[in-house]
């Protein structure tokens, strides 16, 4: 579908026809489904959070579908980086939508070795996911828990990086904002917020069991979208660096929104489950409509509001 | 909203030595070629194609492999499963009303097929091919409860039908291009042997493919198959043989759990 030119952005070093992402973990284990995303509207995606070693991820129930939200429990399933990358290789021989490779280590060591074959690769971007709720029983509490570690692991990174660093927060502290400036600090170029919300617990009441296998899971979908608006705009008060907003994005009034909390691009995730993969070109002719409307001839017009 | 559904098991079935068949209170809205995912809360989530959908009941027919099956081979009528579902597009049964159809089926992939024929019986003029190892891997032996045109079957080792494959059935099916649609269902080796074989006949077909699937509501993209992308649990997992022929993954590779790409 054409896309209208009133939705071209540029974020850091890249152009795109749509300011949507697909975020990390939604439709992204393979080069397939990311031209899916990009086929119906996406302007960015981003490639399932990528460990050194591959990851089978949890038992299921992975998911579980509560009123207005979704809970999940993957565990970071994942072929591992360099299969990961190879993917990224057959996106980049299809298209030229820029790609952001999501990457999760368990400590600095971890996110340094995987930055390296980000560095090697046609990654438009590195995402360093410090902020998964699902594999605390593994990894302990998020990373992006604790100022120094984020600071710490974003200086290590971007010492090494020929890429732009983007750091995904976690909305399960007290202190995003001095999380957010921590990493500005330490040299990240954007960030990428919210990640899953809680986590949260669901119990089936006939089985007298926790519906996820891993008991707790992540919320994403229209229930977070509210936490996500006030994080992003308390954050991109703090910082200066650009920030891709996520968290509940169902349509075009919410990336509206989300744009005037100050997000430069809206991640859209969950809301491929609501309204189906259409969902990016159905947001696109909501943002449109709604400039026609108020007689603006950019997306990049919205402005975040005070 | 999907839910998950708490149904006891009210009856099993065996069916063969590798083949149950369980059947649970039929409380959705559900066609032939969807598939639920089934967990006991123990040993994963599973997708399951329906084998047979009555007013009252919808069965489940599978085949013991690992730790979920096993797990599930071991229950009894009055246990629970929780059920989520149907998902999945299933089979154009409008379209395929009225015509004349060739079902090809090879072990459990006969499940869904025995749920179409059943499903239109009367109003579409079915035949039937069934393949299996052997007779003893032969599913639905007792027959159909639907009025089916022709049945034939093949086995690997001749001790049921004839001896070879389905496609050897197809060869000796005199008037094969009369027919207006095949539909079929079984390993993706035996898919592709049907889908090479039918090349050249022009007639078209419908193919229910697998995947590893995960959360079934197409969100983790676990599905998803190169290089369309299209999700076996939303697009799938019936595919026409004109959008499978531009699915180059088809007959080359899966992925597994991991998202790792796994030959065949
Ligand atoms: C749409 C669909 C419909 C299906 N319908 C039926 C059916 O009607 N009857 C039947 O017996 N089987 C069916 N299957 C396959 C069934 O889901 C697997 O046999 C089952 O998951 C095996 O689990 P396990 O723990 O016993 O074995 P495991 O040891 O875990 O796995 C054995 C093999 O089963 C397959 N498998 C395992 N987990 C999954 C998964 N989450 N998704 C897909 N495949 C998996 C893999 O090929 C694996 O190699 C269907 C699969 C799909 C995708
Ligand atoms: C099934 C699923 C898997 C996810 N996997 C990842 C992941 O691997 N890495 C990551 O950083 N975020 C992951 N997330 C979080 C999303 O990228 C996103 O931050 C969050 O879902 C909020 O956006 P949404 O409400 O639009 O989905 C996942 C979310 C879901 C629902």
């Amino acid at each position: 579908m054409e896309k209208s030119k009133k939705l071209s952005v540029k974020f850091l070093n890249c152009k795109s026809d749509s300011p949507l992402v697909l975020p990390a973990g939604i439709m992204d284990v393979s080069y397939g489904s990311m031209l899916f995303a990009v086929q119906n509207g996406a302007g960015f995606v981003t490639m399932k959070s990528c460990t050194l070693e591959p990851r089978s991820g949890h038992a299921g129930p992975v998911v579980c579908e509560i009123e207005g939200a979704m809970i999940n429990a993957m565990g970071l399933c994942n072929p591992g980086i360099e299969k990961g990358l190879e993917e990224i290789e057959k996106f980049k021989k299809e298209s030229d939508v820029p790609v952001i490779s999501s990457v999760f280590g368990a400590n600095r060591d971890e996110f340094v070795k995987l930055s390296n074959y980000v560095n090697d690769s046609s990654a438009d971007y590195i995402e360093l996911n410090l902020s998964c709720p699902n594999v605390s029983s593994e990894f302990g509490t998020p990373l992006s828990a604790s100022k120094e570690m984020v600071a710490d692991i974003v200086g290590a990174v971007k010492k090494n990086s020929r890429l732009p660093v983007l750091a995904k927060l976690s909305p399960n502290t007290h202190d995003v904002t001095g999380i957010a400036r921590a990493a500005e600090n330490a040299g990240a170029d954007g960030l990428v917020m919210i990640n899953t919300l809680g986590p949260g617990m669901v119990i089936d009441i006939n089985a007298r069991r926790p519906v996820i296998s891993a008991k707790f899971g992540g919320i994403s979908g229209p229930a977070v979208k509210p936490v996500a608006v006030k994080l992003v705009y308390q954050v991109t008060e703090a910082v200066g660096i650009p920030v891709i907003g996520m968290g509940g994005v169902t349509t075009g009034s919410d990336a509206i929104e989300m744009i005037m909390a100050g997000a430069s691009l809206v991640g859209v995730g969950t809301a491929v489950y609501y309204r189906g993969i259409e969902v990016f070109n159905r947001i696109n002719s909501e943002i449109v409509e709604y400039l026609d409307k108020v007689g603006l001839d950019s997306v990049t017009g919205i402005k975040r509001i005070d | 909203m999907d839910k998950r559904f708490a149904l006891e098991i009210e009856s099993v079935n065996i069916e063969n030595s590798g083949h149950k068949t369980f059947e649970v209170k039929n409380i959705f809205d559900v066609k032939p070629g969807q598939f639920f995912m089934i967990t006991d809360y123990k040993n994963g989530e599973k997708p399951f194609s329906v084998s047979r959908i009555t007013k009252e009941r919808v069965s489940f027919t599978v085949k013991k492999l690992g730790s979920f099956t096993s797990g599930l081979f071991d229950m009894k009528p009055g246990d629970a499963l929780y059920i989520r579902g149907p998902y999945g597009n299933g089979f154009d049964c409008e379209l395929l009303a009225g015509k004349k159809l060739l079902l090809v089926g090879g072990g459990c992939g006969t499940g869904p097929l025995r749920s179409l024929a059943e499903y239109i019986s009367g109003k579409a003029e079915i035949n039937f091919i069934n393949g299996a190892r052997s007779k003893e891997d032969l599913l639905f032996e007792k027959g159909l409860d639907a009025n089916l045109a022709s049945y034939s079957c093949a086995t690997d080792d001749g001790s049921a039908g004839i001896k070879g494959t389905v496609i050897d059935v197809c060869k000796n099916t005199v008037d094969l291009k009369s027919h207006d649609y095949i539909v079929t269902s079984g390993p993706e080796m035996m898919l592709c042997a049907v889908r090479d074989y039918l090349k050249d006949t022009g007639i078209p077909a419908f193919y229910l493919i697998e995947r590893y699937m995960k959360c079934a509501v197409g969100i983790c993209g676990q599905c998803s198959v190169d290089p369309l992308g299209v999700r076996v649990c939303v697009e799938g997992p019936v595919f026409d043989g004109d959008l499978l022929s531009r699915l180059t993954e088809f007959g080359v590779y899966k992925r597994d759990a991991s998202g790792t790409c796994r030959e065949f």
